[in-house]
Formats: C-alpha cells, sequence, structure tokens
C-alpha cells in the first residue's frame, strides 16, 4: 500500500461512508417505502438497515485480517488476478452507478424546484466540473470535506423537525398495520439508500488507528439509519401516508412548514442547502472510480483518470434521462448490485475465514 | 507552465460564459413582471357538458412614481393551463408565479370540483402553495374587483381577513393551499374553506364552506361554523357567553383544546369528544360573581359546559340526520386507531355512531377587579 499521504482519522473515516451514503435516496426514500408499508415505513427501513450492517461486520472481520491490504488486493489474492481484476470491475459499477444516478437525480430535483431554466445536459456539466476538480485531491481531503458536510448535513436534517409542529400523531398510527411482505417489499426498495456502504472495503487500509474501525463503521451505519428514520418520522407526521404517495419528494415538502420574513417558500433555501450534500456524494463516488481504476491502470497521476472518465460520467448521467427512466434503471439495478455485493464479500470472507482455519492447523 | 495555465483557466470562463449566457429569457427583471396577488377560479358550464375556466387575476401594477396599484385581468381557456397564454395577450408583462397570496374560487366551481386547480397547484412547483383557499359566494371575478378602501386591492384584504381568522370563532389556521393538500388527501377528513361574501359595502366571512373529496357540498352559516370549529380544531380561541338576561350574564375569552377517543365494540363505534375550555371572564355581570367564592366559580363552569353540552349535542344531531356527514374529522380518528385503507365510510359510520361530547372548564386568569 501507499503510504506517501496522510491517513485519516476514524471520524473522516465514519464520515466518508456515511456521506457515501446519505444523498439523493433520502429526499425520495420515505416515498418508496409508504408505497408498500404506508405507515410501517420506518420497520422497512430498519430492516433495510440490514443490508449495510451485514456488509460492515463481514467487512470488520476482513479489515482484523488483513487491515492493510483493500478489498481490490485481496480479490486478486484469493481469485487470482484475472478472476480478481474482474471482480473488481464489477465492484467498480458499485460507484460508477451510484455516482451517475445521484447526478441525474440531483440535476433533475434542481431542474423541479430551482433552475428550471437551464436544460439538464448544461446542469450535469456544471456540477461535473466541480465534482473533478475535487476529486482531483487526494483521499485525506474527501475525508475533510465529508467531515464537514456530516456536521452540516446532521444541522440541516434537523431544518425538517419545524413541521412537527403542525403535523398530528394521528397519522403516524396504526402501526404495525402492514403486512410481512409488504414491509419486505418496502425494505428492498429501500436498499439503494443504503448503497455506498460498499466504500468501507476501499478505505479501511487508510485509517490511522486500526483498533477504532469497528465502532466507527457501525456508528456510520446506525447514524446514517437513524437519519433516514427521522426523515420517515417527519414526512409521515406532518403529511400523512396518502400525501406521501402523492408527493415525488415528501422531505422537501415538510421544509415548507418553515415560515422565514421576505421568503415567500423555505423549500428553495432548503434545496439551495441540501444541493451540498448531495454534491458530496457525487465527489465521493467520482473519487472512487478513479481509485479503483488507478488500481487497474497503475498510472502514477490518478489526475488523468479523473479528465479520462469525465466523458463516461456525462453520457451516464444524460442517459437516465427524465426521474422516470432514473426511477425504473435504479429499481431494476440496485437489488443486483446489491445482490453481487453480498455475494461477492461473503465468499471472500468465506476464503478469508477457511485459509485462517488452515493457518491455525500448521 | 504557470502562465499557459492562467490562460487557461481565463479561455474556460470565457467558454462557460458563452456556454451559459444564452441560458433563456425565461428570467426576467422585477419591473417587467406582473405579479399576482389573487387569483379567482370560475367556470362557465356548457350545455354539451363541457367546461371553460374562467380565471381573474389580481396582478399588482408598479409605477414609476413608486405609487402601486393592481388591476384585473381576465382569461378564459378550455384548460387551466390555457388560460395561462390567454392571459397573457392582455398583460404587457411576463407573468410570474410563486407569490399568490389568495386563490378564490367561485361557489359554482367549488360545487363542480377543485381536482384541476388542486392538481396545477401541487404539481407546479413554482406555484406557491403558502397562499390561503377561500371559497366566495357568486363569482370570484366580482369579489376581486370589489373595491376595499385602504388596499391596494381586495385580494390583499382578503389574505388579511383570512389570516386574522383565527382570534375569533374557533377557527383553526390551516386554509393555505398547503393544508387543503393535507385534508383533501387523508382518510376521514373533510376539507373547511371560508366562504365570503359582499355585504354591506365589504367583503366579509359568513361562514365556511365544507367539501366532500373536492366537491363543495355545504355552506354553513356562522353559528353552526362556530360549533363546527370548536369540535373540530384543537387550540383554538374565541368567546363564550353565558346569558340569563341582558343584566344579568358572564363573557369569557376561551382557549379550547379537544381530544377524541374512539372506542369500537363489535361494529359499533363511540365517540368521546373532550373539550377542555380555559375561560379568562372578561365580562361578569352576573349577580353571582365568578371571583366571589368557590360555589360561584363552580356554579359558572358548570352552567359554561352544560350550555357548550347542549349546543354540541344539537349541532350533532343536526349533523348526523341532515348532513350526514363527517364534519369533524372523527373519521380521521377511528382510521388512525383501527386501520386505514380498508373502504369504511366514515361519513355512515360517524351518522350512526353515538358521539359524546365532555366539556371540562377551568377558569384560568383573573381582570383587574369587578366594578
Amino acid at each position: 500500500m501507499e503510504r506517501d499521504n496522510e491517513l485519516l482519522a476514524p471520524v473522516e473515516f465514519m464520515s466518508i461512508i456515511i456521506g457515501n451514503m446519505i444523498g439523493t435516496g433520502i429526499l425520495t426514500l420515505p416515498a418508496k417505502v409508504s408505497k408498500y408499508a404506508h405507515e410501517d415505513g420506518w420497520i422497512a427501513i430498519l430492516i433495510g438497515a440490514a443490508y449495510p450492517l451485514y456488509l460492515v461486520i463481514l467487512g470488520i472481520y476482513i479489515s482484523k485480517k488483513y487491515p492493510n491490504n483493500n478489498i481490490l488486493e485481496l480479490g486478486r489474492k484469493y481469485c487470482g488476478k484475472l478472476m480478481g481484476n474482474m471482480f473488481n470491475g464489477l465492484f467498480l459499477i458499485n460507484f460508477l452507478f451510484n455516482g451517475t444516478i445521484v447526478l441525474a437525480s440531483i440535476s433533475n430535483i434542481t431542474r423541479v424546484y430551482v433552475s428550471y431554466f437551464i436544460p439538464q445536459y448544461k446542469s450535469i456539466i456544471a456540477i461535473l466540473i466541480v465534482v473533478v476538480y475535487t476529486s482531483f485531491k487526494e483521499l485525506k481531503l474527501i475525508g475533510r470535506l465529508n467531515l464537514v458536510v456530516f456536521f452540516v448535513t446532521i444541522i440541516f436534517i434537523m431544518i425538517p423537525g419545524v413541521a412537527l409542529k403542525s403535523g398530528s400523531i394521528l397519522n403516524i398510527s396504526p402501526i404495525f398495520s402492514a403486512g410481512v411482505e409488504d414491509i419486505f417489499k418496502a425494505s428492498v426498495q429501500s436498499v439503494f439508500a443504503y448503497a455506498g456502504v460498499e466504500s468501507f472495503f476501499l478505505i479501511y487500509p487508510f485509517v490511522n488507528d486500526k483498533k477504532k474501525i469497528k465502532k466507527y463503521t457501525i456508528k456510520s451505519v446506525v447514524i446514517t439509519t437513524a437519519v433516514y428514520l427521522w426523515a420517515e418520522f417527519v414526512s409521515l407526521f406532518y403529511l400523512g401516508d396518502e400525501l406521501i404517495n402523492k408527493s415525488r419528494f415528501p422531505l422537501i415538502a415538510t421544509t415548507e412548514t418553515v415560515v422565514v420574513p421576505l421568503i415567500n417558500n423555505f423549500r428553495y433555501i432548503f434545496i439551495l442547502l441540501w444541493s451540498n450534500v448531495m454534491l458530496k456524494t457525487i465527489v465521493n463516488n467520482y473519487f472512487f472510480t478513479t481509485f479503483i481504476l488507478k488500481d487497474f491502470i497503475k498510472t502514477s497521476d490518478r489526475k488523468y483518470i479523473c479528465m479520462f472518465i469525465f466523458p463516461i460520467w456525462l453520457f451516464l448521467s444524460i442517459y437516465y434521462g427524465n426521474l422516470i427512466n432514473t426511477d425504473k434503471i435504479v429499481s431494476f439495478v440496485s437489488p443486483i448490485i446489491a445482490a453481487f455485493n453480498i455475494l461477492y464479500i461473503t465468499f471472500i470472507t468465506i476464503l478469508i475465514g477457511r485459509d485462517n482455519r488452515y493457518e491455525k492447523k500448521l | 507552465m504557470k502562465r499557459s495555465y492562467k490562460l487557461l483557466i481565463l479561455i474556460a470562463i470565457f467558454a462557460l460564459a458563452i456556454f451559459y449566457n444564452n441560458v433563456d429569457d425565461r428570467v426576467e427583471f422585477i419591473e417587467n413582471l406582473s405579479i399576482p396577488i389573487g387569483i379567482g377560479y370560475d367556470i362557465k358550464l356548457k350545455t354539451d357538458g363541457d367546461i371553460i375556466y374562467s380565471v381573474p387575476t389580481n396582478v399588482y401594477l408598479f409605477e414609476s412614481n413608486g405609487t402601486s396599484t393592481s388591476k384585473v385581468v381576465m382569461a378564459e381557456g378550455n384548460t387551466l393551463l390555457e388560460t395561462r397564454g390567454n392571459r397573457q395577450d392582455k398583460l404587457g408583462k411576463k407573468f410570474f408565479i410563486g407569490l399568490e397570496k389568495v386563490y378564490l374560487f367561485g361557489d359554482e366551481l367549488a360545487q363542480y370540483g377543485l381536482m384541476d386547480v388542486i392538481e396545477g397547484v401541487f404539481n407546479e412547483p413554482l406555484i406557491s402553495d403558502m397562499g390561503y383557499g377561500v371559497v366566495c359566494k357568486g363569482k370570484a371575478e366580482n369579489v376581486l374587483k370589489y373595491p376595499v378602501k385602504g388596499y391596494i386591492s381586495s385580494a390583499e384584504f382578503i389574505e388579511g381577513l383570512i389570516k386574522n381568522l383565527k382570534y375569533g370563532n374557533f377557527f383553526g389556521k390551516d386554509f393555505k393551499m398547503s393544508d387543503v393538500f393535507l385534508k383533501m388527501s387523508s382518510e376521514g377528513r373533510k376539507t373547511i374553506l371560508p366562504y365570503i361574501e359582499i355585504k354591506d359595502n365589504t367583503i366579509a366571512v359568513t361562514g365556511v364552506a365544507i367539501f366532500n373529496q373536492d366537491k363543495m357540498v355545504l355552506k354553513m352559516n356562522m353559528k353552526d361554523t362556530r360549533m363546527l370549529n370548536l369540535l373540530t380544531e384543537d387550540n383554538v380561541q374565541g368567546t363564550i357567553s353565558v346569558k340569563d338576561n341582558a343584566n344579568d350574564y358572564v363573557s369569557a375569552m376561551v382557549l379550547s383544546k379537544r381530544k377524541v377517543d374512539c372506542i369500537k365494540k363489535d361494529d359499533n363505534y363511540k365517540f368521546i369528544i373532550n373539550l377542555n375550555l380555559k375561560t379568562d371572564i372578561s365580562y361578569d355581570r352576573s349577580k353571582t360573581p365568578v371571583y366571589e367564592n368557590k360555589k360561584n366559580e363552580e356554579m359558572f363552569k358548570k352552567k359554561l359546559s352544560q350550555q357548550v353540552e347542549n349546543e354540541a349535542a344539537d349541532f350533532i344531531k343536526k349533523m348526523q340526520s341532515i348532513y350526514k356527514l363527517d364534519l369533524i374529522d372523527l373519521g380521521r380518528v377511528a382510521a388512525a386507531k383501527y386501520g386505514r385503507r380498508k373502504g369504511v365510510d366514515w361519513d355512515k359510520i360517524v351518522s350512526d355512531s353515538q358521539i359524546d361530547v365532555k366539556v371540562n372548564v377551568k377558569v384560568d386568569r383573573v381582570g383587574r377587579g369587578k366594578f
């Protein structure tokens, strides 16, 4: 492992994982889970958290056995060079897909609410330029960026809390009314919101205090789940199930209850603030895409890769098109990616475990 | 090397400026905009069942000497979006949506159904849903054109009217369009909007319009509205008088809190509405002054609660036998407790159920003294 850069502090490590998960998914999550689970959407979100938790628990085990090798090297070690590289390529799709989807979503969302006068490709180019510039920097800076945005996110996510004064407790009851099947369907829908936890496997070797990895990773999953539960709770409390199902971005609707003098509607401000959070998610995904590519290509300068994949990202995020298409693609592709992640990581873990037992016998 | 870097940045900035400069002419200077204050909605029913929307819009006119006035621009169209084009033909400035204060529905449209208007305001992200929804008698056009002294436009006056309803008659404060979305979509709730009329040379609220789904089914007078509000809203204020005769009465400012319990036995529902009335006694011309001793206070409490309970019972009887609708959001409570989306007709259930009103009076604040 190259060690010429500064290492990540555990809290930066945690905020990268959180930052990779919390982005655009949170805005649509209440609508997605409400579609099937209605008032019990929060149960679906809790169950959905099993996905990141499972990956992370395996990840912690792997990181204990191989604290200095990330998943890319382990893949090559256990599956051979060819197969390993192939799996790494599939692992890359995680970040490519999440990043471009978030990019397409952010351009769509801002075009719905704020910048309706800019064509989609122009807003995507504008965002990408910023993203590419940021991902020129090293991992430490990405960590710092995520740390700052993490605190900002926590502050921003409190804003919809104002809706609590005008909602009603009647909207969130009755609890436990949806069937088990519906709740399961809804929790599958929530998986995309948790996508991004995979970044753990790339960056754990860069943490300076390896003993704290376990604590902070678990923390990151818990915090993300808590934020999602809060978003679901506020939306449900204020809007009620019926209106959540009618809205495309329920969380944004709750911010309309914030009354600030001279501002006709607070949701514009909220979009503006929240776009920082979404931008950071794109930066992370862009960075990790180039990070994996660098591992393939072994060039000395990652900047060239950053420049090189710009058109690919541009093409993909324009290709997804409008929100209807994006939603369709997400609901089709993201369960497949999640399934691949689960299988791949489990496979690697089993191999490591077997190896370990074998060594002990010797 | 460094120089070329700077040059590159300059070229990049230049290129981006060209790339983004022809963004659009959809953004305009504020002076060239006509900003609507209130939008009215009327319909004309044609004989073949088709409808024509007529949308009068009250827009600001900013003049160069600093004063501002307003005018009403009429527009017609087969759909609501078509009226926009028709309006633009007469405006002379770009029509700018986002700062609407009042949405005024003529009662003919209200009876026909608000769904088109609601869909537009809900879907279109630029339209403000913070404006108040109001139903008016007759055509919205006439109300918007009615001059109100001291105001630039009648729409501005109506906004003030609705905004300050909450200070009397137990009105709630949820008449914004965003509240209409909430009420219209949730199970077991009725949308209730203020009803205004031109009366005695001014515009005044004379009751409420009650919607079943998106259609207005009922107009209620002010006397019933008071009771309706008291039974529906939580945390509202108004006045109640206990009057024996002209020289023997107690008047009090009342802050009302409402709590509803719902009990289901077999297939029968029973609703208990608990009203907690916190009273500030303002006029005490009673023969037995309230603050004189504990006995008088208890007597007053009993009288007041008895009076409200009787009025409420009358109202509920009327509601159950004549209107046959669940006007007081009881279905919402029952749905929250016993499950939603089961296709239950709450109007029918509430009409057939036993509804008890329990009033609990608390004397809160003392005045300076009794004269």
